[in-house]
């Protein structure tokens, strides 16, 4: 059996064992020692390894992401490559995810308790879930009663240990999603899913997460909650997410017309998912609207209460498919936009997570006479990349300048230069961190997925951008972006620059509510039948309003 | 050639660059109240501009927006040039199928070479979106075409396009009709990986690509 040696920078080494001819990105990621967002397609370039001894000849796809020097030193993708002996493997330094966003604008649960106690007059104390008898438990117990609130989303999970006779948060605690190395978005693990043994990976990485940050909740909370004393978990997450953790077939969302498996509102014991708790605990998943506007969805909407308001408000959740709610007092459409993920980083020449080293703003200035691009970096370090809020910022500012044009195409300017007949924008010579014409382009092709997403929910409604009165940015990514740089990107109409509100993380919000009343889950199942859900790609002319969205002008 | 045929070429080529979708009309137009050959109107006039939009496409100069705006007037010359062609005109001119593969409905790229490939002077049978694997190879062996071009955008559809090359092996065709792959998730290797015989990253380069192989197989 083959073994590889890994280095990783500051670390100590590490010994891996594998079969002879196995994929050495698939070994690695089944280690945790890496993950790409494309999940080994040899489309992201972020599986980068150096293999100094006799490197394997490099593959074409090598080619595009190493410069010669690059491959005569060994660097290769590891994706491309398969261990066929003994090796050694250098791992660059790896990028941190930035701080999880575990909490976001919330409100008071309204109506009746999901669970509760009472005494019984033998002394003991009953569980009642929904008014029947739940659990019988000897002595006192009426005041130990709690819940767990979590998050999955494709990226990080967060679970918040709750207690259900006060509603106080007593604790947090996040992770990364482990599923990331099986692929960054909701296609890469349904795609996953589809192979032998996919699913099961999946699920097993799912619940060994859910597992670990409930083990930490019990382990760290100063009230002395046990796992006996959690009866009920609430879940807002993704489609995918949530047939991945039940066991669901999720391969109808993978193809038109995307169907899920499930429909509404998901209950089942925690002992079936192995989630330490009570043996009376159930678990409740929030019910989506479509396959990809998920719980995580009608939680936000719920927390929002776009469907009781009397305005018209907007809501949006920023990603690799941007989940768009509209509400005109209370009718509501959605849609979802496969922008892509260029806005988090892939197929962006200089582009990284958002960790130390990342530019997140760009400004550009003019220092004696001559404009100047002030990079801010996470860490204050020199810059090594371009997080997405740094793209759009960047972007932002050019346009803002007219060294982008509305078109999109990059004017003959100073800070212009030209390599090998393409153009680029020098951030910063010394660091290396450029912004290429075709990074521009592929924000292009986020930017107008969202936009005409948001073009088309305000049709349905029958209204313009100056009708909106309110602009809900959900979210971990979102949170991140200014408002200059929305507008300035032209992600959103101008119109909205000044209605936009940042809530944070609303799927673990409208959970929390599920969590404390079953007067909520009435009113977020009744979310989910009440939103229309419009399918883009399925519309009439939808491609010219998604090609007139790439352009920067304003519509 | 008159030089007044010849301003009138320059003027179709530069309406179709210059995305002047509806001047395009009146200048066609001219060009054929004097009578002029149709079939050189397109070749050396309205094909010419788009494959310069092509290029400059490759170059990152143009984008999907020009690039389809070039599109419309290259197909409003067409509109009024086409009625004037013989009636044997396609003829001698190599079929493409084209489409999206089984599964998935964002033809935008698909558009975009198809666009492309007529402008190369290819006969372009589109099969449109979320097309059955076997539906390309019956088609292609309909219409007698030298190419398939699959496209999709999304990972979990991706398998279809291996669906087409195993069905052309089965049947013996690999070597008569060719396979060229593209969209997000499509790689060079993974064109290697299922044996299809091009990957192309776009719709410029997908042209190219299809007129290469057609002088190389001509040569033979």
């Amino acid at each position: 059996m083959p073994r590889i040696t890994v280095c990783l920078p500051g670390r100590p080494q590490q010994s891996v064992d594998c079969a002879a001819g196995e994929n050495l990105y698939r070994t690695l990621a089944a280690r945790r020692l890496m993950d790409a967002p494309c999940g080994g397609m040899g489309k992201c370039g972020k599986c980068r390894v150096r293999l100094p001894d006799s490197p394997p000849p490099a593959q074409p796809e090598d080619r595009r992401f190493f410069t010669a020097d690059e491959l005569h030193a060994g660097w290769r993708l590891a994706c491309l490559h398969t261990v066929e002996g003994d090796m050694t493997v250098e791992l660059p330094a790896r990028e941190a995810v930035s701080d999880i966003i575990s909490s976001g604008l919330t409100r008071p649960a309204e109506g009746l308790p999901v669970v509760r106690k009472e005494r019984t007059a033998q002394g003991g104390t009953r569980l009642l879930r929904l008014e029947s008898q739940a659990l019988d438990e000897p002595g006192d117990t009426a005041e130990r009663l709690f819940g767990i609130a979590v998050d999955i989303g494709t990226t990080t999970i967060v679970a918040t240990l709750v207690d259900l006779c006060t509603g106080q948060e007593l604790l947090s605690a996040s992770c990364v999603n482990s599923q990331s190395v099986y692929g960054q978005d909701v296609m890469s693990r349904i795609q996953y899913a589809g192979q032998p043994g996919g699913a099961a990976e999946l699920r097993d990485a799912v619940l060994r997460d859910l597992q670990s940050l409930l083990g930490h909740l019990y382990s760290h909370n100063t009230a002395g909650v046990r796992p006996d004393h959690v009866y009920e978990i609430a879940i807002a997450a993704n489609n995918t997410m949530i047939h991945l953790l039940l066991g669901a077939d999720p391969s109808g969302m993978g193809r038109t017309p995307y169907r899920p498996a499930l429909h509404g509102a998901q209950t089942c014991p925690a002992s079936v998912l192995g989630l330490p708790a009570s043996p009376a605990c159930m678990v409740y998943c929030l019910p989506a609207v479509s396959a990809f506007v998920g719980g995580d969805i009608t939680a936000g909407v719920l927390t929002c209460g776009l469907d009781r308001t009397d305005r018209t408000v907007l809501f949006i959740d920023i990603g690799t498919n941007g989940e768009i709610v509209l509400s005109r007092a209370g009718r509501m459409y959605a849609c979802s936009c496969a922008a892509g993920p260029a806005l988090e980083g892939m197929n962006i020449s200089c582009g990284m997570r958002a960790a130390a080293g990342a530019v997140e703003d760009v400004h550009l200035a003019d220092r004696d006479g001559t404009l100047t691009a002030m990079l801010t970096v996470i860490g204050n370090t020199a810059p090594r990349g371009l997080c997405g809020s740094g793209l759009l910022a960047a972007i932002a500012q050019l346009r803002a300048h007219g060294i982008i044009q509305p078109t999109g195409r990059l004017q003959t300017h100073p800070l212009v230069d030209v390599v090998d007949g393409k153009k680029r924008v020098v951030l910063d010579a010394s660091a290396g961190i450029i912004l290429t014409q075709n990074d521009i382009r592929q924000v292009q092709l986020a930017k107008g997925a969202l936009l005409s997403g948001i073009q088309t929910m305000m049709r349905f409604a029958g209204i313009g951008p100056s009708e909106i009165d309110e602009m809900l940015v959900a979210g971990q990514f979102g949170a991140h972006l200014k408002v200059e740089s929305l507008v300035g990107a032209g992600i959103i109409p101008a119109a909205l620059g000044p209605v936009v509100r940042y809530v944070g993380n609303t799927s673990k919000s409208g959970a929390m509510l599920c969590l404390l009343s079953r007067d909520e889950r009435k009113r977020v199942e009744d979310i989910a039948g009440r939103i229309d859900y419009v399918e883009l790609s399925a519309l009439d002319g939808y491609e010219k309003v998604f090609v007139q969205a790439m352009k920067f002008q304003e519509e | 050639m008159s030089a007044d045929k010849e301003k009138l070429l320059a003027e179709l080529d530069r309406c179709v660059l210059e995305m002047e979708d509806e001047a395009v009309t009146g200048v066609a137009q001219e060009y054929v109240n004097n009578g002029y050959n149709a079939y050189e109107g397109i070749v050396n006039g309205l094909s010419r501009g788009m494959e310069k939009a092509g290029e400059l496409y490759e170059q990152e100069e143009y984008f999907v927006p020009e690039l389809l705006i070039c599109s419309d007037a290259m197909y409003n010359g067409l509109d009024v040039l086409r009625p004037h062609l013989p009636k044997d005109a396609s003829r001698g001119s190599v079929a493409v199928v084209i489409g999206v593969v089984q599964g998935d409905t964002h033809d935008i790229g698909k558009n975009l070479v198809k666009i492309m490939l007529e402008a190369a002077g290819f006969q372009v049978y589109d099969l449109g979106r979320d097309v059955e694997p076997r539906a390309f190879v019956e088609k292609a062996k309909e219409v007698g075409a030298r190419i398939i071009c699959l496209s999709t955008l999304m990972t979990t559809t991706m398998h279809n396009m291996k669906a087409v090359v195993d069905l052309l092996r089965e049947e013996g065709l690999q070597d008569q009709i060719k396979v060229m792959i593209g969209g997000g998730p499509v790689s060079q290797a993974y064109a290697a990986q299922i044996g299809a015989d091009a990957y192309t990253t776009d719709a410029a380069a997908a042209a190219g690509w299809a007129k290469g192989m057609v002088a190389a197989s001509q040569k033979e």
